[in-house]
């Protein structure tokens, strides 16, 4: 049987279906493989020996490696899925299931190490780090070896008892649709023989056969132990080989250790491993049929090193071998693949006159293209007379020159292969509609690929789809770059260069487009249409937007598109299109109502009438357009590289260019200007109360106010609005709330937070069409710049008006469109930017936050803003408590200096800048000017001591450190370290954006998350409540903890930060995050958010150290009494009211507890609101 | 309507239906049939579409999260716990489970009643219940609307289909008349609108749902006394139950059957066995055996329909004028 599945479902498959028990941590890009088998469990499907295999989602990888331990200990079939910095954090247990000869296979999708910069792409640096452990490696090189390989080595593992590492490709193969050959349940049966299992049980720990395992050993025996384990690895290779023949006799799928492609008097070699293995043997069959005498080994089991079969299978005429690594080792000799093949061929040639000369080269590092033309650069360089003995492949390496070059027009494809690429927009379905048009031809007997590329925006993302189609399997693990079919699914994409680049010549572009055949060559730029000409490119256009609004389809635009592209590329013929595309529409829609198939289904009638042809005028002028969608800048570092990332062109840049320790300059997302949505805010000065509270829980920043004196309105443009201050104490000002109408997302939050509502019920902010005022409105943000921002010593810190004076030092992140993280973070930099280091744990905050090609953070007018780094998932606590020493341990050194220079300085000087609280606005800008001062004494001062102290002398100002991560990172992996970084004592803030669940990978449960609501691995809702952090913060009482959530009290909220900044020792604060991981209408998030505090669920607290220490009341409840039940907030959201569908027992049950948890929790922070201050730990 | 019926009570669409227990526990309390909570049009089709666009809006957009939640908890379409009840009801109790289906538009989710009778209901009250704010259509094409779903949801069926109107048509006993002969199984005559409130306090408008009382049962009992003897089909009467007086004056007036849910919300399930042992004991008394003894007795004839209607219309207006001051509320 033939079927359409990704990589991680091909691995999943099998190893569901052979394991028992699976112990998992969510990581990109294996995550899939543990929610598909979580997926399977919840729906009671069973394994090939009859029972449910049962999925356990753990609080890190370390802690799934631990679990799959005991697992094996306890004589279970287990498994893991990871990938990267998972699979590391998997290293000490993995070295105890090696050492204890325990059978399992750990699948991987493998992925690139986190190092200066985190990348969740796909390369051999994790598997490679596990050389060392023992662990058997065994890697795929497409779908349908992930697939097959799973099977083999699970076969393996259960008879040489040596553990295996299964791996693939993470995103190129783990990610990529192909059609492959099934294995059905009884193959794998008879593959893996039930009495295997019985074998491997009777080695489980047991007090009817007790032993013991784990020993501690002395220098007699433990290295005679080591060497024990030398017999299991000398037979692992031939125990694999017959698996793999094992798996042939039953599939006719035959593999082998090793296996050689091309001529059998080859010259030439490449060695290579993973998804290369089939765009090489592809362009070394193609080479051949040229006549070139060229070949490679592609090496399928890595340890134990297969080195016997590695030398049996080269042609005894190979002259000279070029190893490829997917890996890079920095330092070392060079990469393992290729040291592993040097040795191995000096071994095994020592005597030999004919031995061939090897060398190595890297590729491919975090999923960089791999494609015929660099296979043939490889081959070439091997005829050179003076090789590169270490070279780099698919980069230009202008700085150590090891890059060597390749062609981009060199192709390898086949004739009767399709090849189409689609543009679309992360939500208008394109993707999805992709996938189903691979699932439709691979059931009609085609062959089908297809791999998506997304941008790293969260709103409003750009994703390409690649398809390719055949009659025969397609084996191109790489992008389309001629294309016969284009689809352009948004019309503003049309003009990206990328898009004419890929259409081949004599192809068919359709085109998403608001304008007719007739009239939409006026609207398309002249260089476009020059290379459509150029090209011989035929369009189509349909008004796909249009149809779908018709229809009562929104921007699901996909069925239209998709119909179309069967009608115009006529591959199975229109009428069997129209059948395959409704059966899916029923099947996969039926589950969303009635009326929603309906509708998609009337959109194939509506794609086939309204599709039309453009002829496109051949008289016309075709001057290049020289316009830019970027705004130029000044800086050269970004005009030379921000700026080619945005544009696309990041392929292009060289070595040389790109900072080799990760550092990048802040202040960029304000040049993208991405314009995603077609609805933006609209101010309405007259009935505006100046409030603040738009601006405030505006997420992307694009709501910023000023106040300046009358006069300054001079020379503004004729439509921009102010409107006279409302503010005692400041006659003739004017106020302006401008709205940054090519940055805002349409996502209404604003309009939901304005109090003020007209009699015509119009807000003082609503959502407007965008394209009538774009103009004006870019006229007047470029006159609002120019007002100055009040001085911060000026503004009103304590009220929600008063900070919105104050520049975000965060804006235009490509977070999601109403994201409720995002308020949070921009009132820190609005309240503490400009002397802010933030620590960030990986998640979406990081994502939002640092991934190229811009960031958000950003510096004020004196070119201050915040610092921020991530360093990992698992230890950001920790990362931001180090960062907190180092500050205080030079503002330290700044102290010592002062004293010791007390005398050149001025003592009275030294005393005002050593003692200075800094708690507010004015004392901070006196520091300042007290730091500057100094710096300038100092420039008199010829000493050691002087020239120390000007080099910390910034660490004089009072630094605000936080620590910001999501729940996923405080709640379970981070929370051993968060737990002891509040327990230090130390002058830290952190800031928990607690969206309750896992977003950054897509909705897995954490500790955070609620009782009876969803998530992955949790899928008939969560049995136990969330775990109450606040009250594991209080117990130590030193910590200021504090509850918030904007929505329900944006006061509180900006009282619990400001005081959480300005309390001395650990500060934690747990702010609630809506997200689009709770099944909500982003418009409503703050709604939801009052919700949840006015029904008890969120309450809103403080507790404050420094009022124990005043011997007052330290815990203050703010928010009042339940007025709603628990049950009218929860069922507002689809991951709680999605199971009152499915399982409405349950989740009335469910909710029952809910709520009593609520009432419960509630009387509980009552009575801790009661207690006097000598209830709680003295702190002083 | 056709369906058997221990006696003539039937528990009409309410909140005390929406679990298997209940429905359980209402038939204990001896009512002849149940009616079950309606499934709406919208409910099949606006939520359906709302929900989808919050699901698919984020669905493979991100490549680290191409989806949100665990496939296997959206997989139930919204309206299948509604024919998991009517599944469950209709092999755990023993009398006849009638399935509700109120909507107000032509479409798909009429394809609903399909699944309802292979879920295994005994029947469907199809429930038409036009929003008065609709003001774009002319009465003649609401009527025309509605015979249209009625025949629609009438293909899709095998079972008895009954149809619950309002009495806000203008010419309500043609309306009637051409349901009966669209082959309507039974009338459920009437619909009650619900009509907001005004809070004065907080100048908004609030939702209210009224029980009713026995003064509204007049103009149901005057119209089914006037098209009992019009019409071939069954009907069955409902608002303004209170007690077993209103019951036996709709079987007087011609009723097949008599909904109520009020009296039960009143006065609890108990009292279902007290309405039948006061129709018991009426019958009784009045010497009666059958309930067909009594009942469409006091309907009107079939000829000079107008003429009655009117001269009963007339006297009653003179009789009130003459003593103003003794009109009944």
């Amino acid at each position: 049987m033939q079927i359409t599945v990704d990589g991680n479902e091909a691995a999943a498959s099998v190893a569901y279906r052979l394991n028992e028990l699976c112990a998992i941590y969510p990581i990109t890009p294996s995550s899939p493989m543990a929610e598909l088998t979580d997926e399977w469990s919840t729906q009671k499907k069973r394994n090939i020996y009859g029972s449910i295999p049962q999925v356990i989602e753990m609080q890190s990888e370390g802690g799934a490696a631990g679990a799959l331990h005991g697992i094996l200990q306890g004589g279970a079939l287990g498994t893991t899925f990871t990938a990267s910095q998972g699979l590391l954090l998997m290293i000490p247990d993995i070295y105890k299931i090696t050492g204890e000869l325990s059978s399992t296979v750990i699948h991987v999708a493998a992925r690139s190490l986190a190092t200066s910069t985190l990348s969740i792409f796909g390369d051999h640096s994790d598997v490679m780090a596990l050389r060392q452990t023992g662990i058997a490696m065994l890697a795929s090189a497409s779908v349908q070896e992930a697939h097959d390989l799973a099977a083999v080595s699970q076969l393996a593992t259960l008879k040489s008892k040596i553990p295996f590492l299964h791996f693939f490709d993470g995103f190129r193969t783990s990610h990529e649709l192909n059609t492959i050959e099934y294995i059905e349940d009884e193959v794998l049966r008879q593959l893996v023989p039930i009495d295997l299992i019985h074998q491997n049980r009777k080695r489980a720990l047991s007090p009817e056969h007790p032993i013991i395992r784990g020993t501690s050993q002395n220098p007699d025996v433990f290295f005679q132990t080591r060497e024990a384990v030398n017999i299991y690895y000398e037979k692992t290779p031939g125990i694999v080989q017959e698996a793999m023949d094992d798996f042939a006799g039953l599939t006719n799928r035959s593999y082998h250790l090793v296996d050689y492609f091309g001529d059998p008097a080859a010259t030439k070699v490449i060695v290579a491993m993973g998804s290369s293995i089939e765009t090489t043997a592809t362009t070394v069959q193609y080479l051949n049929n040229f006549g070139e005498k060229v070949g490679l080994l592609a090496i399928r089991l890595y340890r134990p090193f297969p080195a016997a079969q590695i030398i049996e299978a080269l042609p005894p005429t190979v002259e000279k071998i070029a190893v490829l690594d997917r890996t890079k080792e920095p330092g070392s000799l060079g990469e393992p693949l290729f040291l592993d093949i040097e040795a191995l061929i000096a071994e095994s040639f020592v005597s030999s006159n004919a031995r061939p000369s090897v060398i190595g080269g890297r590729y491919g590092l975090s999923s960089k293209e791999f494609t015929p033309g660099m296979v043939k650069a490889v081959f070439d360089t091997l005829d050179s007379d003076s090789p590169k003995r270490r070279f780099t492949v698919g980069i230009n390496d202008d700085v150590t020159f090891s890059s060597i070059r390749y062609s981009k027009d060199f192709e390898t494809r086949s004739p009767d292969t399709i090849e189409a690429v689609f543009y679309g927009l992360g939500s208008d379905g394109t993707v999805g509609a992709n996938k189903n048009t691979i699932k439709i031809l691979g059931s009609l007997g085609y062959y089908a690929q297809g791999y998506f590329v997304y941008d790293s925006k969260k709103s409003g993302s750009q994703t390409a789809s690649h398809l390719r189609f055949g009659k025969s399997p397609i084996k191109a693990p790489y992008l389309i770059e001629h294309a016969s079919f284009i689809g352009c699914h948004q019309f503003n994409l049309v003009g990206n260069k990328e898009i004419l680049d890929r259409a081949d010549k004599s192809s068919t572009l359709l085109l998403n487009s608001p304008y007719t055949a007739k009239e939409v060559c006026a609207h398309l730029d002249a260089g476009i249409k020059k290379r459509l000409r150029e090209k011989n490119i035929s369009l189509y256009v349909i008004n796909a937007t249009k149809i779908a609004r018709e229809l009562g389809l929104g921007s699901r635009i996909n069925i239209i598109l998709q119909t179309s592209f069967f009608a115009i590329s006529n591959i199975i013929g229109t009428d069997t299109a129209k059948k395959k595309i409704a059966e899916y529409i029923v099947k996969s829609y039926s589950k969303r109502g009635q009326k929603v198939v309906d509708a998609n289904l009337a959109a194939i009638e509506a794609a086939l009438e309204n599709l039309e042809k453009v002829e496109i005028p051949s008289d016309e002028d075709y001057r290049d357009s020289d316009s830019d969608p970027y705004v130029a800048s000044e800086d050269t570092f970004i005009d030379r590289v921000t700026l080619k990332l945005m544009k696309g062109e990041g392929e292009d840049l060289p070595v040389s260019l790109l900072p080799a320790d990760g550092t990048w300059p802040t202040g960029t997302a304000c040049l993208e200007k991405r314009n995603i949505s077609d609805i933006v805010a609209e101010w309405d000065p007259d009935i505006c109360i100046q409030c603040g509270n738009c601006s405030f829980v505006c997420p992307h920043s694009v709501i910023r106010s000023k106040y300046y004196d009358s006069r300054d309105i001079a020379g503004a443009p004729a439509k921009f609005k102010s409107a006279p201050l409302i503010e005692r104490g400041l006659p003739d000002m004017m106020y302006t709330l401008q709205v940054y109408s090519e940055d805002c997302t349409g996502c209404g939050l604003c309009v939901e937070a304005c109090p003020v509502t007209s009699a015509t019920n119009s807000k003082a902010i609503n959502l407007v069409d965008k394209e009538p005022l774009l103009a004006q409105e870019k006229e007047n943000v470029a006159f609002f710049e120019t007002l100055a921002y009040p001085r911060r010593e000026r503004i009103d810190f304590s009220t929600v008006r008063g900070t919105q004076y104050l520049k975000p030092l965060f804006e235009f992140s490509g977070a999601c469109s109403g994201c409720g993280e995002t308020p949070y973070l921009k009132l820190l930099s609005q309240l503490f930017g400009d002397r802010a280091i933030i620590a960030n744990a990986t998640g979406c905050s990081s994502i939002y936050g640092g991934n190229l090609p811009t960031t958000p953070w950003t510096t004020n007018e004196f070119g201050r803003g915040p610092a921020w780094s991530n360093s990992l998932f698992e230890d950001n606590a920790e990362f931001g408590l180090g960062i907190r020493l180092a500050v205080d341990h030079q503002y330290n050194i700044a102290l010592r200096h002062l004293q010791d220079l007390s005398e050149l300085l001025g003592s009275g000087f030294v005393a005002e800048i050593t003692s200075s609280p800094q708690a507010t606005e004015s004392e901070l800008e006196l520091q300042r000017q007290r730091i500057d001062l100094l710096r300038e004494k100092l420039t008199a001062i010829d000493s050691v001591g002087a020239r120390d102290l000007e080099s910390v002398a910034d660490a004089l100002l009072r630094k605000s450190v936080w620590i910001v991560g999501g729940d996923g990172w405080a709640y379970d992996i981070g929370a051993g370290g968060l737990d002891h970084v509040l327990a230090s004592g130390r002058n830290v803030n952190i800031l928990v954006l607690d969206t309750e669940v896992y977003s950054n990978t897509g909705g897995q449960m954490s500790k955070s998350t609620p009782l009876g609501s969803i998530a992955k691995f949790a899928a008939s809702g969560k049995k136990l409540e969330k775990k109450d952090l606040a009250l594991q913060a209080i117990s130590y009482g030193n910590v200021y903890v504090s509850k918030v959530a904007m929505g329900a009290d944006k006061k509180q909220t900006l009282l619990a930060f400001r005081e959480a900044e300005a309390y001395p020792g650990p500060s934690l604060i747990i702010a609630y995050s809506h997200c689009i991981a709770h099944g909500i209408d982003m418009r409503c998030g703050l709604e939801q958010q009052y919700r949840a505090t006015a029904s008890g669920y969120w309450p809103l607290f403080r507790y404050d150290p420094v009022l124990q220490s005043k011997g007052e009341k330290p815990f203050l409840l703010d928010s009042p009494r339940k007025r709603i039940s628990f049950k009218k907030y929860a069922l507002e959201e689809i991951r709680y009211n999605a199971l009152s569908r499915s399982n409405p027992e349950e989740s009335e049950i469910l909710l029952k507890l809910a709520e009593e948890a609520v009432d419960r929790k509630w009387r509980q922070y009552e009575e801790m609101a009661a207690k006097p201050a000598k209830a709680y730990p003295n702190t002083r | 309507m056709g369906l058997k019926l221990k006696n003539p009570i039937i528990a009409s669409p309410s909140p005390l239906s929406q679990s298997l227990n209940q429905i359980k526990a209402l038939e204990e309390s001896g009512v002849g049939a149940i009616v079950l909570h309606s499934l709406f049009e919208e409910q099949i089709n606006t939520e359906a579409h709302q929900r989808a666009s919050i699901l698919e809006n984020y669905e493979d957009s991100f490549l680290e999260s191409l989806s949100y939640f665990p496939q296997a908890s959206l997989e139930l379409p919204d309206p299948l716990p509604y024919l998991r009840t009517i599944e469950a009801a209709s092999s755990g109790v023993g009398i006849p489970i009638i399935a509700s289906l109120n909507g107000s538009s032509l479409g798909s989710w009429v394809s609903y009643a399909k699944k309802m009778e292979d879920a295994g209901a005994a029947g469907i009250e199809l429930n038409l219940y036009q929003p008065i704010s609709e003001n774009e259509m002319q009465g003649t094409d609401i009527e025309q609307l509605h015979f249209d779903i009625f025949r629609s949801v009438k293909e899709e069926v095998n079972i008895p289909l009954a149809v619950k109107l309002s009495p806000m048509y203008t010419s309500l006993s043609n309306v009637i008349k051409e349901f009966d002969s669209l082959g309507a199984d039974a009338l459920v005559l009437f619909n009650r609108y619900l009509y907001p409130d005004i809070d004065l306090n907080i100048l908004e408008v609030l939702p209210t749902v009224n029980l009713s009382d026995k003064r509204e049962i007049r103009l149901p009992l005057a119209v089914i006394a006037l098209v009992r003897n019009r019409v071939k089909t069954h009907i069955a009467a409902t608002t303004g139950v209170e007690t077993a007086d209103e019951i036996i004056k709709y079987l007087l007036v011609g009723a097949n059957a008599v909904m109520t849910t009020s009296t039960i919300l009143r006065n609890g399930l108990g009292y279902v066995s007290q309405l039948l042992q006061d129709l018991s004991a009426w019958l009784q008394s009045r010497g009666c055996t059958n309930l067909d003894d009594i009942r469409g007795t006091l309907s009107y004839p079939t000829d000079n329909r107008h003429d009655y209607y009117r001269s009963s219309y007339v006297e009653t207006l003179q009789k009130a004028n003459d003593n103003p001051y003794d009109w009944n509320d």
